[in-house]
């Protein structure tokens, strides 16, 4: 038996799935809190700001680590792994919406370069309506574009990462990431002045 | 750094007329002219003070517990011990305590006299009445460790009380003053 608590924060995550698949809850326990924030705040994101739909599938994510342990190959990066399975859950969330919602309901990605955003009195603008139109401007990109952008920039992982879950070439990512900072840099033209700041 | 492994970073960092001619040509690859990249370089710029604000967003804490009784269903364990500090710091306490204690006790009674290994008194001392008759005894005979009592000495011939042997400690030992008849005692054996 283990007298003292021994800090696991030495451990990698690839050791420390390891050893939750062996049956070590602490471990686990570890590994739920090095990610489930970041995991959470990601699914809110890419899961139209639903804090339920987003903790959901953070239980569902986790769940899954635990009834198929075996699926995690210990010599991957663990992170790209998780990423991955977080990446394919948004995508089955998208494809379950868009089987319950009527299609007028589901935006189209507009034409790159197309202005969609109302001229706005730029001395209004702050951070907040910046975000907001940010979100708006997110939600209008394919689910590719979308998921790399907010890997990159919101999850600050490196291009080998997100090739690495989004199962393409880091040229593929490269691509994906500035045909999304063009279009946004676009659309977002009414937020100019404060760009600029 | 944030973004070491491409050109988002030298966009942060610089404005377009900062750039050299060699990073003009790295950046030129994805940015067609200057104004687009004024542009992209204030979007990565509030990009980056949005996503550096912390969020209030937090797992509610059944998240947590449906996933550890998930846990002990799927593995079959109860879980797993974990000691708090408070838990270390009372155990050691008691335990070292206990060695105190045990510690004091084995150095007391080391160093308490004992009535059977205290030093014999000398033979004169102990020879109290002596006669010349052979002895006779049809007993089987007991050591009795007899030691002298301080107050009283040892009476000898000539009637004067001696003082007990130096060095022989007598709070527990048997005396004449306990036991008035012990005189007599030692004669019947003797």
């Amino acid at each position: 038996m283990q007298f003292f608590k021994t800090s696991l924060k030495k451990y990698t995550d690839e050791q420390l799935m390891q050893k939750a698949a062996e049956g070590n809850s602490r471990a686990f326990e570890e590994l739920y809190e090095r990610y489930a924030a970041k995991l959470l705040s990601y699914f809110h994101r890419m899961l139209w700001k639903e804090k339920e739909l987003a903790e959901d599938n953070l239980h569902k994510l986790f769940l899954k680590i635990i009834e198929n342990p075996t699926q995690f190959d210990t010599t991957r990066n663990f992170k790209t792994w998780l990423y991955s399975a977080a990446h394919n859950i948004c995508k089955n969330e998208y494809r379950r919406m868009k089987n319950h919602l009527p299609d007028e309901t589901i935006a189209q990605q507009p034409a790159m370069g197309e202005p969609s955003l109302p001229p706005a009195q730029e001395n209004m603008l702050d951070n907040k309506q910046f975000l907001d139109a940010l979100d708006k401007q997110l939600d209008l990109l394919s689910d590719n574009h979308r998921q790399t952008f907010e890997l990159r920039y919101f999850e600050y992982l490196s291009l080998k990462e997100i090739a690495g879950i989004m199962q393409c070439s880091e040229g593929t990512v490269k691509s994906r990431l500035f045909y999304t900072l063009k279009t946004l840099a676009q659309n977002l033209k009414p937020f100019k002045n404060l760009l600029q700041q | 750094m944030k973004y070491p492994d491409f050109v988002e970073q030298l966009i942060i960092e610089k404005e377009y007329t900062r750039l050299t001619p060699a990073e003009k040509q790295q950046v030129g690859e994805w940015v067609d002219n200057e104004a687009e990249y004024t542009a992209i370089r204030g979007l990565l710029l509030s990009i980056d003070d949005v996503a550096s604000t912390p969020t209030a967003l937090t797992p509610s804490p059944n998240i947590k517990a449906g996933l550890q009784q998930a846990f002990q269903k799927k593995h079959g364990k109860k879980p797993q011990l974990t000691y708090t500090r408070s838990w270390v710091v009372g155990t050691s306490v008691a335990a070292s305590l206990a060695l105190l204690v045990a510690t004091i006790w084995v150095f007391n009674r080391g160093g308490e006299p004992q009535v059977s290994k205290a030093e014999p008194p000398k033979t004169e001392n102990r020879e109290i009445i002596t006669d010349n008759r052979p002895r006779v005894s049809t007993k089987t005979e007991t050591p009795v460790d007899v030691t002298i009592d301080n107050q009283m000495g040892v009476q000898t011939d000539n009637g004067i009380p001696q003082p007990a042997p130096q060095g022989v400690d007598n709070t527990n030992s048997v005396t004449a003053a306990t036991y008035p008849d012990l005189n007599e005692l030692m004669i019947t054996v003797f």
